[in-house]
This record gives structure tokens, sequence and C-alpha cells, in this order.
């Protein structure tokens, strides 16, 4: 039915692309014919400023919106013309994180993480419970499986998110500022699980991010949303950019977050 | 030129109206369709029959027996200037039964759960929860919707019932209590005048059909409300109104249709 672009993504199989992307909510205009492609397997940042159209990138990649015009091409499928029940089969592949966590907030935290195992799969009770354990360790959240999603803070809120996203070990992995409100320990923790699972189970990783320094040490390829149009290429490429619009975003986030890593940090992370 | 203007907003709101319930139509053939196909969500319907049936029924119980007893007390005061105060059993069961017990519990049951069902299933659309779903490839009317429609509409016949015997119960206190009539009376002219296919069963029929009609509303009201907190508010307000409306004209409609 379709056919797979592979423009842009530097020799890479491209996971997900998209093409001549026109998106409007309203009349307003987010993006104008926006073209991209996230090679399979490798980590992908997309970087921007505030209301630049990061969530909507994810948004519409989960088909959760749809574009004016343009097509989304995700795991070699058309996510633009499917009806939403075909979008289903696409979404298996898919895990998402929400900028907000979007957990159900009737549910603790255990039974959210179980939810898309109870769903999907027929894994018993103690299979389930192994794997949430499991998650919940990746993530360094320990003593919430009793909790309800209220009673966590935002940075603990995010890491049950991000263990809800990877329940099924997802093809592609959406993250939609996994970094933000985290402290420096933990944006390593996470930033190096990301790493691992992105390496060990080649997922495809599409991560919105604030975070400029955490961005150039782990991302693959960088998709930078300016007001004059998207630019796309290895974090080394865009440092060495001359478009000033480039290096004045690169230098600014630089300069805003602050993330010096420190020893702590780095013994944190060596642990997990 | 405010002649052009009204027509011109007329036809807007027209429009607005038919759209909507294009809208709600196909939500409803959305909900059907989750209804007969798997999974059966047991556990999310009988958790949302616990919130809609069993939390209302304090406010059943107490306003089905303070409308009996009104009723009784009004219908005596008049029926004894006819000397007809025998029929007092009569008056209040057919009343209740025919009328007042599905239509109150009805628009007792929007206010108590059909406001609270919008206001719950708008915060999920507001905080992404419903996204949240749909990204882990669960339709959201399937696991949200179709549970609370569905013990919206099966719980409504039971507290239109329980009403009733409230109600009746309410009527007698008054009636025989206060005013003298003899308890024996009361009951075989409710006994004689009721009959069972035409008035319970009917009655019956009428909260069901008042259930499907705010369990409707109230989910398609919350499914579609703008994500913000003001959208949440405007979901479970207009819940509320057009729910009530929606109840009273029908209550017209099945009565002139069915006789009931
Ligand atoms: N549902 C919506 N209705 C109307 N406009 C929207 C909607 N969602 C997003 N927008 C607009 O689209 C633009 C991009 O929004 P988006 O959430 O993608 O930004 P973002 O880059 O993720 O910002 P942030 O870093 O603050 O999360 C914004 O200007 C926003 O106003
Ligand atoms: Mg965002």
């Amino acid at each position: 039915m379709t056919t797979e672009p592979t423009s842009g993504a530097a020799g890479a199989d491209v996971h997900v692309a998209l093409a001549d992307v026109r998106m409007a909510f309203g009349d307003r205009e987010v993006f104008r014919g926006l073209s991209c492609a996230f090679p399979a397997g490798k980590v992908s940042v997309i970087l921007g400023g505030s209301g630049s159209g990061k969530s909507t990138v994810l948004r519409l990649i989960g088909g959760l919106v749809r574009p004016q015009s343009g097509h989304i091409f995700v795991a070699g499928e058309d996510v633009t013309v499917l009806s939403e029940r075909q979008l289903y089969g696409v979404r298996k592949k898919l895990g998402m994180m929400f900028q907000d966590g979007a957990l159900l907030d009737s549910l603790t935290i255990f039974e959210n993480l179980a939810f898309p195992l109870r769903e999907h799969t027929t894994l018993s009770e103690h299979a389930i419970a192994t794997a949430v354990r499991r998650r919940l360790d990746a993530v360094a959240l320990t003593d919430v499986d009793a909790l309800l999603p209220n009673q966590l803070s935002g940075g603990m809120l995010k890491r049950a998110a991000l263990a809800r996203a990877i329940m099924r070990d997802p093809v592609i992995l959406l993250c939609d500022e996994p970094f933000s409100g985290l402290d420096p320990i933990s944006v390593k923790r996470i930033e190096s699980l990301l790493v691992r699972i992105n390496r060990r189970l080649a997922i495809t990783i599409i991560l919105v991010s604030h975070h400029i320094a955490s961005t150039m040490r782990m991302a693959d390829r960088v998709l930078l949303l300016l007001p004059s149009g998207a630019v796309a290429g290895s974090p080394a490429e865009l440092r060495r950019s001359a478009d000033a619009q480039v290096v004045g975003f690169l230098s600014e986030e630089r300069d805003g977050a602050d993330d010096a890593p420190n020893a702590a940090a780095d013994a944190a992370a060596g642990r997990i | 030129m405010a002649l052009a203007r009204f027509v011109q907003d007329l036809g807007w709101y027209t429009l607005c109206f038919v759209d909507q319930l294009g809208k709600l139509a196909v939500f409803a053939a959305q909900i059907l369709h989750a209804l007969v196909s798997p999974p059966l969500r047991v556990r999310a319907f009988v958790q949302a029959v616990f919130d809609i049936g069993v939390l209302s029924l304090i406010i059943i119980c107490v306003s089905g027996t303070a409308v009996g007893m009104v009723l009784s007390l009004q219908g005596y005061n008049t029926l004894v200037r006819f000397g007809a105060e025998q029929s007092l059993g009569a008056v209040v069961g057919l009343s209740l039964i025919r009328e007042l017990g599905p239509v109150l519990t009805a628009l007792l049951a929007t206010g108590r759960a059909g406001s609270a069902t919008a206001a719950e299933i708008g915060t999920m659309v507001a905080t992404e929860q419903l996204d949240g779903l749909r990204m882990m490839a669960v339709d959201p009317v399937d696991l949200v919707v179709t549970p609370k429609a569905l013990a919206m509409t099966l719980a409504m016949p039971l507290l239109s019932a329980l009403f009733i015997a409230f109600g009746l119960f309410g009527g007698y206190l008054v009636g025989v209590g206060l005013m003298g009539i003899d308890g024996g009376t009361y009951v075989s002219s409710l006994q004689s005048a009721v009959d069972f296919r035409d008035d319970v069963v009917g009655s019956l029929l009428k909260a069901l059909v008042f259930g499907g009609l705010v369990g409707l509303i109230a989910t398609f009201r919350g499914f579609t409300s703008a994500p913000t907190s003001a959208g949440v508010s405007a979901a479970t307000t207009s819940t509320v109104v057009v729910a009530s409306v929606c109840i009273l004209l029908f209550d017209y409609v099945i009565t002139a249709l069915w006789g009931v």
C-alpha cells in the first residue's frame, strides 16, 4: 500500500518518517511542509523552543492527531490513512511516555504498569508482578506500588510513566521530555537506561528534550524545530552548523540547562 | 439587518445542533459495538454500577419517601372534597408508578451520577489519560465509556423501583398514620388500580429509556469535552441541562406513544 521513503537518514533504515506534513490547529499553523526521518534502532532527539511543536510530532506519529496534509510512515505503514481500529495494530508496536505522565489516576502505580500486560497478554499474575518490579527497578522507583499517581512527585511520575511505556518492550519508544523536572542523578540514570535499552533491544527511540547536554551525549540524530523550519543532523553536524539560529539555540540552551555531571551522578549511573 | 443576523445565527445553531446529533449517533454506535465485541469489561462495569447505583441509594430513598408523603397529603386534601379518600392508595400508586418514579429518579440520577460521570471522563480527556489508553492500543470507548453508559442504563429501572417503593411507603405513612385512612383500604385500592403489565412493566421500560438517555448524554459530553478545566465544567453543566430537558421531552413522547 505504501512505499517507505528513505530520505535523510544517512544510510540507516528509516523506522519513522514524516513527509511534507502540514499541521494546524484551527487557523494556528504548527508545521508547514515538515519532512524528517528517524532511523531504526537509533536514538533521535527532537529539540525546539516551547510551543515549537515537539509534542505534536510525537502525537502525529502515534496517530492521536491527524495532519491536514502529508504522510507519516511508522514501521512501514502510513498512519494518516489508517482507521482508528487499524491504528491500534500500529500502536501495539509503540510505547509512549506523555509529557504529564497520563497515568490512569484511579489505579495504583502497580496496576498502571500491569495494565498493558493485562490488556494484551495472558501472563500469570506472578509473571506480571515480576515484570512490573523489573521496570520499577530500572527507573529507580521503590515503595510506590500501592500509591496512586497523585501521591507521586512530578519526577517520580515521569519515571513511572516511562516504566509503563516500556512495559511491553515496544519497537519504537516515544518519550516526551523524560528529563524535565528530574534531579541530575535521575537524569543520568534515565539517560543510561534509555541508551541501554536502545543498544540491547535495538529499540528506536524518539525523545523530546530540553536538555542539550544529555542530548548531545546520547543522540544519534537531532531534529531541531526552529521558527523558520526544521533542521536535522547528527549532534556533531549541528555543532558545526553555521546557521545563526542553530548556533543561537544550542548555545542558549546550553547556558540554560545546567547539568554539570558530578561524581555522585556518575556513580549512580554506574550502579544500574 | 437585525433580522438577517437572527436568521444567520439560527442557521448556524441549527447546523451545530445537527452536527452534534450526528456525532452522538456515531458515539452511540461505537458504544453498541463495544458492547457486543470482546473483551467484556466486567470489573469496570461492576465498579460503575457501584458508583452510579449504590452511591445514589440514599438520595433515592429519602426523596422517594418525601415525594410519597407530599403526594399523599395533597391527594387526601383533594379527594376528601369529593368524599373519595378511600382511593388514596390508587392515586398515590398510579402517579408514582406511571410518572413520578421514573422521571424524578432520572432527574436525581442525572444530578448525582450523570454529572459525576461527565466530570470524570472529561478530566480523563484533559489529563490525556484517554490518549494514553489509545497509545496502549486500548479503545477508551470500550474501557471507560461503555461500562458507565451500560451501568447507568441498567441501574435506572432498579433505582426507579426503589424510589416507587419508598414513595408508596411514605404515602402510607401520611395517609394511614396521619390522616387516619384504614390501612387495608389504602393497600387494596392500590392493588386493584395498578395493572402489572400496563403500569409496572411500562414504568420500568420508561426508566430504562431514561437510563440509556442519561448514560449516553453524560458519557458523550465528558468524552467530547475541551481538555481544560473550563471544558470539564461546561461538560458537567450541559450534561445536567441537556439530560434533564431530554428526560422531560421523552417522558411526553413515551406517554403519548405507549400510554405509560
Ligand atoms: N489541541 C490543541 N489545540 C490548539 N492548539 C494546539 C493544540 N495542541 C497544541 N497546540 C499548539 O501547537 C503548538 C505546539 O504545541 P506542542 O505541545 O507540540 O509544543 P511543544 O513543543 O511540545 O511545547 P513544550 O515544550 O512547551 O511542551 C503550540 O503553539 C500550541 O499552541
Ligand atoms: Mg510538549
